[in-house]
C-alpha cells in the first residue's frame, strides 16, 4: 500500500466512528475497558471494577437518602453562588464605576484571592458549626473573588460614548446602569459565574465532609470511614454526570441565546 | 418613506410652550478647560449666535477649535462658564423638554446587543410610553430612514450606511423640534454620504426641524446649510456668518455651488 491508500484507509476509519459522538463513545469504552483491566486481582475495597460500580450506583439512587443529600447539597452550593453573584456584581460594578475606590480596595481581592477554600471551611466550622451556613459561607467565600474580579474588569471596560449617548437622553444613573453597564458586564459576569459555580460545587463537598451532618459531601466521608471505595466512585460518577447534564443542558444553551448579537460577528 | 407626522403634530400642539424668537440663541458663551497641569484652556470665547427655527446651520472649523464643545453646550451636556444659552427661550439650565432636542453622534454608537428597532427604541425609553407604543414609533422611525426591513438585524449585520441609519432613525424617535449632528456621518463613503445628506434635508423640510450640525467639511457645510458659521480656532471664535441663498438640491458640482466652496474655503 502507498502512502495515500493509507492516509485514506485512515481518514475513512474515522469516518466510520460517526464523527464526534462515535469518538467520544470510543473513548468512554477505552477508559471502561482500561479500568476494569487495572481492577483486575485487585481488593474491591482499593479499586473496585466498573460492574460493581455500577452495582453500587444502582443501589445509591434507589436509597431513600439520595436524592436528599443531592438536593440539599444543590441548594447550599445555590444559595452560596447566588449570594456571591449579588455581591460580586454589586461591588464589582461599584469599584469599576469609581475608579479611585477601586484603586483602595484592590490589594483585599488580591490577598482574598491567596486564602484557600480549606481555610474558609476551617473558619467556617468555627464560626458556624455543624450547619447549612457553614457550606453555603465557603461557596460564597470561594465565588465571590471570581465573579467580583470578572464583573469589575467588565465596568472598567465600559464604553464611556454609550454612557454619554444615554445622558443625551437624559436617562437616569438607574436607567443607564440597567441598559448599559449591565449588558456590557454580562459577557465578564457568564464567564465568572461559570467558573465560580464549578468552584463553588467542589469545594462544597470539601465543607460538607467537616461540617455538615447531610448532603454528598457527607455521605463521600461515611463511604470513606467505612471503605465502601465503590460508594464513592458511584458517588463520583454521579457528580460528573450532574455537571455534564447543567454545563450542556443550562449552561451552553444560555451562553448561545444570551449571545447571540455576537455570534455572527466573530464570523 | 411614512412621515410621522401624527406624532408630529402631538408635539407641535404642546400648549404651554411659548413661540420663541429663536430656536437657539448664544450670548456671550466662554468654555475653559482645565489642561493635565491645572492651566485653564479657553476654548470658546464670546459666542454670540442666534439660530432661527427650521433653519439648517452649520459649525464650520478646523478640528480642535472648540465645535463639538460648542454642540455639547448647546445640548445641555455640558454647561457654559459665561454667558448664556437659551433653547427655545429657556436657558439650557432650566429647560426641561430635552426628548425635543436630537443629538446625532459622529459615531453611530449603537448598543451592539440591540436589535435595529430596539436600538431606536432606546431614544424612547426615558419615556413614559407603553412598551408596545415605543415600538411602533421604533418601527415608523425605521421606515422613515428605509430600514423597515431590518428591524430584527443586529448593528454587526448591518452596513456603516445603515448603521448611520439607523443611528439618525434613533435621534429621530422623539420628533425633535431641533436636531444637533457631531459631523454627521464623516466615516461614510462619499456616495453613501451625500445619500445621507440628501435624506436628511427631506426630513428636516417634511418637519420644519431646526438642524445644527458641525463639520469641518466646506463642502458638506455649503450643500447643506441656510448659514454657515465659521469658528476660528484656539480660543473659538466667531469670524463669520455666510448665510447661503443656493436653491436646493445642491451639488458640489453645480458651479454657484462649487464657487462658494472656493470662497468660504479660503476664509476657514
Amino acid at each position: 500500500m502507498n502512502q495515500t491508500s493509507i492516509s485514506a484507509v485512515r481518514v475513512s476509519a474515522w469516518r466510520v466512528l460517526g464523527g464526534n459522538a462515535g469518538r467520544r463513545l470510543l473513548l468512554v469504552a477505552l477508559l471502561l475497558a482500561a479500568w476494569a483491566f487495572a481492577a483486575r486481582g485487585v481488593p474491591a475495597y482499593i479499586l473496585p471494577g466498573p460492574a460493581r460500580v455500577a452495582d453500587a450506583l444502582g443501589r445509591l439512587v434507589s436509597s431513600d437518602t439520595f436524592w436528599r443529600d443531592l438536593g440539599v447539597t444543590f441548594w447550599r452550593v445555590i444559595a452560596g453562588f447566588s449570594l456571591a453573584a449579588v455581591a460580586g456584581t454589586a461591588l464589582g460594578l461599584l469599584f469599576g464605576s469609581r475608579r479611585k475606590l477601586g484603586e483602595f480596595f484592590e490589594p483585599v481581592l488580591a490577598v482574598t484571592n491567596t486564602i484557600s477554600s480549606a481555610i474558609w471551611a476551617i473558619f467556617a466550622i468555627i464560626w458556624f458549626g455543624i450547619s447549612n451556613a457553614t457550606t453555603i459561607f465557603v461557596v460564597f467565600m470561594t465565588a465571590l473573588p471570581l465573579i467580583l474580579t470578572n464583573v469589575w474588569q467588565g465596568a472598567r471596560s465600559v464604553r464611556a460614548d454609550l454612557v454619554e449617548l444615554a445622558r443625551s437622553f437624559r436617562m437616569s444613573p438607574l436607567r443607564i446602569l440597567r441598559t448599559i453597564y449591565l449588558p456590557s458586564i454580562l459577557p465578564d459576569f457568564f464567564s465568572g459565574a461559570r467558573l465560580a459555580f464549578g468552584f463553588g460545587w467542589r469545594v462544597s463537598l470539601v465543607a460538607e465532609t467537616i461540617g455538615a451532618s447531610n448532603g454528598v459531601g457527607y455521605r463521600l466521608r461515611q463511604a470513606a470511614d467505612l471503605v465502601q471505595t465503590d460508594q464513592v466512585f458511584a458517588w463520583t460518577i454521579t457528580l460528573v454526570g450532574l455537571m455534564v447534564l447543567i454545563e450542556f443542558c443550562v449552561l451552553k444553551p444560555l451562553e448561545t441565546h444570551l449571545f447571540r448579537w455576537r455570534r455572527a460577528a466573530a464570523d | 418613506m411614512t412621515d410621522l407626522s401624527d406624532i408630529q403634530h402631538v408635539r407641535r400642539i404642546s400648549p404651554d410652550r411659548q413661540p420663541a424668537s429663536a430656536a437657539i440663541s448664544l450670548r456671550k458663551v466662554s468654555k475653559r478647560f482645565a489642561r493635565r497641569d491645572d492651566t485653564p484652556l479657553q476654548v470658546l470665547e464670546g459666542i454670540d449666535l442666534d439660530i432661527p427655527h427650521g433653519q439648517v446651520v452649520a459649525i464650520l472649523g478646523a478640528s480642535g477649535c472648540g465645535k463639538s464643545t460648542l454642540l455639547n453646550l448647546i445640548a445641555g451636556l455640558a454647561h457654559p462658564d459665561e454667558g448664556n444659552i437659551l433653547v427655545e427661550g429657556a436657558s439650557t439650565a432650566a429647560y426641561t423638554d430635552w426628548r425635543a432636542v436630537g443629538y446625532l453622534f459622529q459615531d453611530d454608537r449603537l448598543l451592539p446587543w440591540r436589535t435595529a428597532r430596539d436600538n431606536v427604541c432606546f431614544g424612547l425609553e426615558a419615556t413614559r410610553l407603553p412598551r408596545a407604543e415605543r415600538q411602533a414609533r421604533a418601527l415608523a422611525a425605521l421606515e422613515t430612514v428605509g430600514l423597515a426591513g431590518f428591524a430584527s438585524a443586529y448593528p454587526h449585520e448591518l452596513s456603516g450606511g445603515m448603521r448611520s441609519r439607523v443611528a439618525l432613525a434613533r435621534s429621530l424617535v422623539n420628533a425633535p423640534r431641533i436636531l444637533l449632528l457631531d459631523e454627521p456621518f464623516s466615516k461614510l463613503d462619499p456616495g453613501t454620504r451625500a445619500q445621507m445628506h440628501a435624506e436628511l434635508l427631506e426630513i428636516q423640510a417634511s418637519r420644519g426641524m431646526t438642524v445644527v450640525f458641525v463639520t469641518h467639511d466646506v463642502e458638506e457645510a455649503v450643500v447643506l446649510a441656510d448659514q454657515v458659521v465659521i469658528l476660528r480656532p484656539r480660543p473659538g471664535r466667531i469670524r463669520e456668518i455666510a448665510p447661503v441663498t443656493l436653491a436646493r438640491p445642491r451639488a458640489p458640482s453645480q458651479p454657484e455651488v462649487a464657487e462658494l466652496i472656493r470662497q468660504l474655503r479660503v476664509r476657514v
